[in-house]
């Protein structure tokens, strides 16, 4: 019997890149139970596993502030992603990044997207751009695969002691 | 300067939005099935509209609204119809017997416009032809001028029978609460528009702030609202806005049961080694 599913919301200050990564995510072993456009323009949602894993996409700005208040709520974890050839969208993420660390305690983890390519910005510049403290994770998204970022994540938030 | 064209290219409540964003004036002719529909338009308010279909008499609409007693109505007609017809206009007779004041006739006039012009904007087919032209009001002392927004509130309250709802006449400057209880957004099917309407209530903002943040058109939002009220998922807020909201605690983390987490990332790390 599964237990409650594990809500990982991926962010992203470009709507459309969670979108795109949600949609990457193609579990081979499980299936995408759900998928549904129900959030609107905001997103989409997906069961997957077996119903374990509730992905979210969903734009990583401060415009919905009421609905990003529920979202928040029963949060496993979010994953924020960068698009390492646009760099001039590091400001609003890291406003993005202020208004999600207000709003929610649940640990995060940044993915890059082509962070491989010839003009990208590297992983430090990110960091120093982006203003991260050690404590944040970064892991770059192979061909732009949601999949290590989530399974990153996954094993942060097993790390992180429980209370008793 | 004429302008002419079909319900189906430019419904009419977008052509009246073109009309009140520029200011115009004029005199809009409505064809369609249900007969013609006369709209007078002063500095993009809506003044008078009659239609040869709905037709709801002044009398009728202040008994609707509870202002004016069938006795009095009735009392009220006698003296215009000994007084020479209908040469005296209801409203004129009923004020000057001071059966009603001047805010109950504007209220139960704007009503009449409101319920005239929504119910023709839900034609889809027909044709309308605008004219630049003057227009005299009947000579009656009580002359309403409504915006846009007020027409489809106005209108949309009446015709799609929101009694129910018990919201009473909204405006724009009102504030939108989400209704308790709303928690589990993901179960709720919704259009994107009621979507983005949903999500930008936040219990500051009002209607018009909302229809400006969500780059909506007022008619957009007000179609919207009363589609969340009937959902009951959104409530209208009485009076001042609340003061902000000030965050003073971040939304504690979930914290999933380890099996879940643990069998989930076997999962995923089996199909990344497979793939």
């Amino acid at each position: 019997m599964p237990g409650k599913p594990v809500t990982v919301l991926v962010l992203a200050d470009k709507p459309e890149l969670a979108l795109t990564l949600l949609e990457s995510f193609r579990p081979t072993q499980g299936q995408i139970s759900e998928l549904t456009t129900i959030y609107g323009f905001l997103g989409r949602y997906y069961h997957v596993a077996g119903g374990e894993l509730e992905l979210v996409a969903a734009p990583s700005n401060s415009d919905l502030p009421s609905l990003f208040d529920l979202l928040a709520e029963g949060l496993a974890g979010y994953i924020v992603a960068v698009d390492c050839l646009d760099h001039s969208r590091f400001p609003s993420i890291r406003a993005g990044l202020d208004f999600w660390e207000l709003i929610s305690a649940a640990p995060r983890i940044l993915a890059l997207t082509n962070y491989d390519e010839p003009n990208a910005v590297d992983r430090l510049t990110v960091r120093q751009l982006l203003r991260l403290s050690v404590d944040d994770q970064v892991v770059p998204l192979p061909e732009g695969q949601l999949r290590p970022a989530i399974i990153s994540l996954l094993k942060m938030i097993l790390s992180r002691p429980r209370e008793v | 300067m004429a302008l002419q064209g079909t319900l189906a290219e430019l419904p009419l409540l977008d052509l009246l939005e073109i009309f009140s964003r520029y200011y115009r004036s004029g005199w809009l002719s409505v064809e369609s099935a249900k007969g013609r529909t006369e709209i007078y338009i002063d500095a993009g308010r809506i003044i008078y509209a009659e239609s040869e279909a709905d037709r709801k008499p002044l009398g009728k609409m202040l008994l609707g609204r509870g202002l004016l007693s069938q006795e009095r109505l009735d009392e009220a007609l006698h003296s215009q119809k000994s007084q020479g017809g209908g040469r005296r206009m209801l409203g004129e007779l009923l004020l000057e017997l001071g059966l009603v004041t001047e805010a109950d006739i504007e209220e139960a006039l704007a009503d009449q416009l409101a319920e005239t012009v929504y119910r023709t904007s839900l034609e889809s087919d027909g044709s309308f032809v605008y004219k630049v032209a003057g227009y005299e009001p009947p000579g009656s002392k009580v002359v309403v001028k409504l915006r846009i927004d007020e027409v489809v509130l106005r209108g949309m309250a009446r015709v799609e029978d929101m009694s129910h709802l018990g919201i009473g006449l909204l405006s724009f400057r009102q504030v939108p609460l989400l209704a308790d209880g709303v928690v589990n957004l993901k179960e709720l099917d919704l259009p994107p528009e009621e979507w983005k309407v949903l999500s930008l209530i936040d219990g500051r903002r009002n209607l018009d702030e909302i229809t400006l943040a969500g780059n909506l058109t007022r008619f957009s939002t007000a179609r919207a609202l009363f589609s969340l009220l009937g959902k009951r998922l959104v409530e209208i807020g009485i009076g001042a806005s609340p003061p902000p909201v000030q965050r003073t605690a971040a939304i504690q983390a979930a914290r999933p049961d380890p099996e879940t987490l643990e069998n989930l990332k076997r999962t995923l790390e089996g199909e990344e080694n497979a793939g």
